[in-house]
């Protein structure tokens, strides 16, 4: 997990950690379109073995 | 200096580099969308009145586009940094809908050509490539999984934009065609918001950085994978460069002729299967598709390039092979090799950019990967015309059901063949082609994203701090 952490706070500046939180964000995002994607996709695909 | 300068996008010692990736993914989901397009070839068509080949001729020129802006913006890309590259990209895929909606509300086809066709389609080509280079410099030690990352995007987006714009359609007129002018305009929008916000979070990596505790392994004269760096326009000299043109041109061409026909085709193998499970099963077939990109882009960090690719095409020609002769068994036979040959297809995009890096180096793989996708936009002509003209040829004599499909099925278990051959004949470029150290000092891009012109790279102490202040 230490991959997943923030190194080295004491020299980013501020530009960086304005980049840092909206890259949370994205990843937040992203996650929910692609579960919202998926769902609806499976939706179809039980149609497949079951129609 | 603007905002969207390179330099200001130079990362802070200790950036996490996970905070990339997503990024990346932005761009990526948002451009997916054209794999989706196909949910507005009926409306657009009772729209204008016209028939379906002239609404596909929007797909067709963003698609050309696409490979064109990859291969032309590639340098640019790598001159100019991923964010404004991104930037870009949003601008035009974004306004490419707007302006499609004014062609849509007007009744002007050649609009819609215009702004989805060509300009969406340049932000389609910029926006594939620009964080592909950025990504492999962040990951050093993982770029297939790192690529794999990104370029899952581009399957995914059309799983998430499919449904979203069946309702939109639904949301915005009594019948689908009344909505598309809405449905383009939060289209637009929405992945103009979704772009500009991946560009504002992506960072390049700071001169001479590396993985915390990673140091490049020792390469012997015939490892494939090299640290001397190649530039693209000394790339398309290399055998190199055209033989993994062909591997990638056959590839493409396999999974393009079943993914352009999966509904009628499993329709034509079982005629049980209702048009709402021939749904499913290409619903089925792009979770494969995007799983893919993932999941053996990933593989090929750890058993390599060259073997991987091995398997995509020796594998899907067997796949191929097995689907001519006993594809009509049963419906989950089927459905599991069209899924594997559909998982190969993926993963072969998503692996290319890590084979290039390997073989290339480093300064110019975004652009070297720009030239490469020309195969993509050769193959996206190749293999429908093959699958789809046999087709209507054998109907033509006479043919029905499976037996439409058995000569083309055939046709690529050879076009794997080939590409299996171009795949095995792909050696080490030769050091003829590198780009001497003396030549690289003088060569800022060699320098600047944490790739050092020499071997000797700089121990992650000596790291600047990037620009930002």
């Amino acid at each position: 997990m230490s991959d997943m952490t923030m190194h080295g706070h004491d020299d980013a500046p501020a530009g960086a950690t304005g980049s840092a939180a909206l890259a949370i964000f994205l990843w937040v995002v992203v996650t929910c379109a692609l579960i919202y994607g998926l769902y609806n996709t499976f939706a179809k695909v039980v149609d497949l073995f079951t129609g | 200096m603007s905002l969207l300068d390179r330099e200001r996008t130079v990362a802070p010692r200790g950036y996490n580099r996970w905070l990339i990736p997503p990024a990346a993914l932005a761009v990526h989901l948002s451009i997916g969308e054209i794999y989706a397009f196909s949910v507005f070839k009926v409306p657009l068509k009772d729209h204008f009145g016209t028939g379906l080949t002239a609404i596909g001729i929007i797909f067709s020129i963003a698609i050309g586009m696409l490979g064109l802006s990859a291969a032309f913006g590639g340098r640019w890309v790598e001159r100019a940094g991923p964010r404004k590259a991104m930037a870009l990209a949003a601008t035009c895929w974004g306004s490419g809908f707007l302006i499609g909606a004014v062609g849509v509300a007007t009744t002007q086809l050649w609009i819609v050509y215009l702004g989805i066709g060509v300009i969406g389609g340049i932000g389609l080509g910029i926006g594939y490539i620009s964080p592909v280079s950025t990504l492999i410099k962040w990951f050093p030690d993982r770029p297939g999984m790192a690529t794999g990352l990104a370029i899952m995007g581009f399957g995914g987006g059309a799983i998430i934009a499919s449904p979203l714009e069946d309702s939109l359609l639904t949301r915005f007129g009594a019948g689908p065609d009344d909505g598309i002018v809405g449905a383009f305009i939060v289209l637009g929008c929405v992945y103009f918001v979704l772009m500009m916000l991946g560009a504002m979070a992506v960072r390049v990596p700071p001169e001479g950085w590396r993985p915390e505790g990673w140091t490049p392994p020792e390469r012997s004269a015939r490892s494939m994978i090299t640290s001397a760096n190649v530039t693209a326009t000394t790339a398309i000299k290399t055998p190199q460069f055209w033989l993994l043109w062909t591997v990638l041109f056959c590839n493409v061409t396999a999974g393009i002729g079943i993914l352009e026909q999966a509904a009628p085709m499993i329709q034509d193998f079982f005629p049980s299967v209702t048009a709402a499970a021939a749904a499913g099963f290409v619903g089925l077939l792009s979770i494969c598709n995007m799983s893919g990109r993932f999941v053996w882009s990933s593989t090929s960090d750890v058993v390599g390039r060259k073997p991987i690719y091995m398997g995509y095409l020796g594998i899907g020609a067997i796949c191929y092979l097995l689907l001519a002769t006993a594809g009509t068994a049963s419906v989950a036979i089927f459905v599991l090799l069209t899924g594997i040959i559909l998982s190969f297809y993926g993963g072969g995009f998503a692996t290319v950019p890590a084979y290039l890096k390997d073989l290339f180096g480093t300064i110019e793989v975004g652009a070297v990967h720009g030239r490469l996708l020309t195969a993509w936009s050769a193959a996206g002509i190749a293999g429908p015309l093959i699958v789809n003209g046999l087709a209507d040829h054998e109907t033509s004599v006479g043919k029905s059901g499976a037996d439409l499909y058995t000569i083309s099925l055939f046709i690529m278990v050879g076009v794997l063949v080939v590409g299996f051959i171009a795949n095995l004949m792909i050696r080490p470029v030769a050091a003829r082609y590198h780009e001497t150290d003396r030549a690289a000092a003088r060569d800022e891009r060699f320098v600047r994203d944490g790739q050092p012109a020499t071997t000797a790279s700089p121990t992650p102490n000596t790291m600047t701090t990037g620009s930002e202040s």
